[in-house]
């Protein structure tokens, strides 16, 4: 090896080092351009999780980085090139190198020259030493402005989140809604077929519609929808036929006779005992004295006037039928009357039976609800953020507007100068108030007009206000949304609420029918 | 080559007498010359290559001198031709001229023209018609002269230098493209500055004139040239030369802005065998044993200025071709 290769080799390691930090900055400020560039679409494009995309940018650049500075191997003739340009060898050593195994005499010469020279020289000098600043500070601007904007908050990623979230909540919803279907799906002995498929018809459309639901909104609102549709599957006379049939029992049971039994199985509503002890009392009907016989007439037939006055008509005329067939000494006829009082007995434990199922049909709709409202009420705080103005200070805004949709979007304009917003569930405040929440976007048109509404008009209510009329618009022209939401929302609701309250053991047939029907005139 | 000389040079010469020998020649073309040193060692390194030289100045410059100053120093017969419109070819190659013998017989005998000389001194040879322009070309090229059946060989060694005016262009006659590209280098003679001119004034008016001595002959000029073209030139400094060449074109990619606006023609492949060829004598003169980068820019200017054509919108805007010299070979530089 000559002294030139030697010089030229220790001189490749310098070469290397320089090329290795050059490129490790290259690289460096590749990834920190593509994590800038990265964050900048993801203000647009959210992704999330980020950091696999970042992590990606970082091993981009790294890899970009060493096949560089693997491409940029320096060979021994590029080295003496670069030393010959960079130390001022005038091309001694390339071309010492290239004539290396010429044998003539001035290429001998000059092989000779070369030595000398680089026997002087510094292999050090042949690149310059240090970092590559510009490169390096690009790096860093990039850098920086790539944490600045995963520092900042984004928009984008935080809807996104918070539509995965809706989604989730809303395939939760339908999942509990398959689960209700599919429990309610099985029928019990001597109902109405026809009834139980309704309501698990209902059900499966309901969790169909959570499904598809473009919002948490609508998912609600379907949810409310089908609590509606399920309840109105009870036989809305099954209170009177109850109390009907209580009466009759009791009735029954205050003298003794032999249907003294049955009666008090009907005034405590355990039908199922009653129809026994009725089937029981017809079988005995022909075994009994005449005095009983009498004695069960006169029972019966009070017993069917309780039974009429209480509301169960059906029960009073089988009963009378029964009483009058025993006045008149027919007891096959008589026997006959009470079975078919005890059939009808049945058919009113079926009743409860599958208003009780409808019940929890919809009590479990209700629970379903929870998490979408809770991330429809996340949705619209997110949307609400300043955009509506709240300049409604007047009363009992009944505004009137073009909704968009479910969700609320669209804008109403007071008829009394109040503050308009859209949405449902909004939870602004009612009477006097600066209406707040909602998920729409306030006009503040005072005096407004109302601009014509499409075929989309829905009619608002107040929303449960704040007595005060204190409303949390803060005053600085934000925040105020709709304290306005859609009837119908507000009755299902309602609704829900106040039959989920009395659906206990506790509370008498009779009493939740009364809140039942209550609910169901005010929904005609 | 025009040179004749077959023996291993290196024998007989070595760098270090190369160096020796031209220093010697300057120093002495020196005493005469004041000044111009960057025009001596032009004209000594065409010589070396056996080129001809076009020396463009304002008259009284020293080109002559410069010229019979180089004939005694070398020890060569020297001519001057002073060319005007009405110098015809016969005037330079020579004639045939009845000549009557003892016998009292009549032939037809040739008188040779000053073509047959060592270094022949072309004075304002623009001056001169091209057909008499053109009578130089066979000279310059095959170092012969065809004189109506008979091509008579040259003296060896046969330089040209010929000189023309950049001003008092009436009435003079452009060289042809043909015959610049046959200068080996074109070199411009700058008017000397102060100090030059009071050291003319102290030589030329005193009673002492400068007494030139030769210090080399024809034949160590022959064993110069043979030595400079063993001179190892790299692959990429061959490159260079001919990245320059290409780059003076105006249809060449690499070609520069200057180039592709201004440009009629560029080099011609004689201009890349002067890039390397100067570049190696001038290696050698400056005590090195290969090419480098900078011998080719250097030499670039001189060698390619007459062998680059420009156009008529560079004459409108004033550009020159040292001008367009200098943009190739910034374009051409390796900046890594």
């Amino acid at each position: 090896m000559t002294g030139v290769e030697r010089f030229l080799r220790r001189a490749r390691g310098r070469v290397l080092g320089e090329r290795a930090r050059n490129w490790a900055a290259r690289g460096l400020a590749a990834a920190a351009l593509a994590a800038a560039v990265s964050e900048l679409a993801f203000r647009r494009y959210p992704v999330d999780p980020a950091w696999p995309v970042l992590a990606g940018c970082v091993l981009i650049g790294l890899l970009l980085g060493l096949v560089g500075w693997l491409r940029a191997w320096p060979s021994i003739p590029e080295v003496a090139r670069l030393a010959d340009l960079n130390l001022g060898s005038r091309e001694r050593l390339s071309t010492a190198l290239e004539f290396a195994s010429v044998d003539r005499y001035l290429p001998s010469r000059q092989r000779l020259d070369a030595e000398a020279w680089a026997a002087l020289a510094d292999p050090r000098q042949v690149v310059p030493g240090g970092w590559p600043l510009r490169t390096l500070a690009v790096f860093a601007a990039a850098a920086l402005f790539a944490v600045g904007l995963s520092i900042l908050p984004n928009p984008a990623l935080t809807a996104l989140r918070q539509h995965r979230a809706a989604t989730a909540a809303q395939n939760q919803a339908a999942d509990q809604v398959a689960a209700i279907a599919a429990k309610e799906s099985q029928g019990r002995p001597g109902e109405d077929p026809a009834a139980r498929q309704a309501l698990v018809k209902d059900l499966r459309k309901a969790e169909q519609a959570v499904r598809n639901a473009p919002n948490p909104q609508s998912a609600v609102a379907a949810l409310s929808q089908a609590q509606q549709d399920v309840r109105n599957l009870q036989d809305p006379n099954l209170g009177a036929k109850q109390q009907g049939s209580s009466a009759a029992g009791q009735a029954l049971a205050q003298n003794p006779n032999p249907g003294q039994k049955a009666g008090q199985a009907l005034a405590s509503q355990n039908n199922t005992q009653a129809a026994s002890d009725l089937r029981n009392l017809a079988s005995s009907v022909g075994s009994m004295s005449q005095a009983d016989q009498q004695a069960l007439s006169q029972s019966l037939a009070q017993a069917a006037q309780a039974a009429a006055a209480g509301g169960n008509p059906q029960l009073a005329q089988s009963l009378k039928a029964a009483s009058d067939a025993l006045a008149g000494g027919d007891s096959a006829a008589a026997q006959a009357a009470l079975n078919q009082a005890a059939a009808q007995t049945d058919q009113l434990q079926s009743g409860e039976d599958f208003a009780g199922d409808t019940a929890q049909a919809a009590n479990g709709l209700q629970q379903a609800k929870g998490p979408l409202e809770q991330q429809a009420q996340a949705g619209q705080g997110q949307q609400g953020q300043g955009q509506g103005q709240g300049q409604g200070q007047g009363q009992q805004g009944q505004g009137q507007g073009q909704g968009q949709g479910q969700q609320g979007q669209g804008q109403g304009q007071g008829q009394n100068g109040q503050g308009q917003g859209q949405g449902q569930q909004g939870q602004g405040q009612g009477q006097q108030g600066q209406g707040q929440g909602g998920q729409g976007q306030g006009g503040g048109q005072n005096g407004g007009q109302t601009g014509g509404a499409k075929s989309t008009e829905k009619v608002y209510v107040p929303s449960q206000g704040d007595p005060t009329g204190q409303g949390q618009n803060q005053g600085n022209g934000q925040g105020t949304d709709a304290n306005l939401v859609p009837y119908e929302q507000v009755y299902a609701d309602y609704r829900a609420a106040a039959l989920n309250q009395v659906d206990r053991a506790d509370i008498p047939q009779s009493e939740r029918d009364l809140v039942n029907q209550y609910f169901t005139d005010l929904g005609q | 080559m025009s040179i004749n000389a077959t023996a291993d040079v290196s024998d007989q010469i070595t760098p270090e007498r190369f160096s020796e020998l031209a220093l010697a020649i300057e120093k002495e073309l020196g005493r005469v010359m004041v000044g111009q040193r960057e025009v001596i060692r032009l004209v000594l390194m065409a010589m070396i290559a056996g080129g001809h030289v076009l020396l463009e100045g304002v008259p009284g410059l020293g080109k002559t001198v410069l010229v019979r100053s180089l004939g005694g120093v070398l020890h060569l017969d020297f001519a001057r031709v002073q060319f005007t419109p009405d110098l015809m070819p016969a005037d330079i190659t020579g004639t045939h001229i009845v000549s009557e013998d003892e016998h009292g017989r009549r032939r037809f005998e040739f008188q040779a023209g000053p073509l047959f000389t060592n270094l022949l001194l072309a004075d304002e040879i623009n001056r001169a018609t091209p057909k008499t322009q053109s009578a130089l070309l066979e000279a310059m090229q095959e170092r012969q002269v065809t004189v109506g059946d008979r091509t008579r060989p040259l003296p060896d060694p046969f330089f040209v230098l010929a000189t023309q005016n950049p001003i008092e262009l009436e009435g003079t006659y452009p060289l042809p493209e043909a015959q610049l590209d046959r200068f080996f280098f074109k070199i411009l003679v700058q008017f000397p500055d102060a100090a030059d001119l009071a050291e003319i004034a102290r030589r030329t008016t005193g009673a002492e004139e400068a007494e030139l001595h030769t210090v080399a002959s024809g034949a160590e000029l022959a064993q110069m040239a043979l030595l400079a073209r063993e001179v190892p030139v790299a692959e990429h400094v061959l490159e260079r030369a001919v990245k320059t060449v290409l780059a003076t074109h105006p249809d060449n990619q690499a070609a520069p802005a200057e180039v592709k606006r201004y440009v009629r023609w560029g080099a011609s492949p004689r201009g890349l065998q002067t890039l390397v060829l100067g570049g190696r004598i001038r290696a050698l003169l400056d005590g090195r044993f290969n090419v480098a980068l900078e011998d080719l820019a250097a030499v670039a200017p001189a060698g390619l200025r007459h062998r680059i054509f420009l156009n008529f919108e560079a004459d409108a805007a004033g550009v020159t071709t040292d001008q367009v010299v200098a943009a190739v070979v910034e374009a051409v530089a390796d900046r890594r």
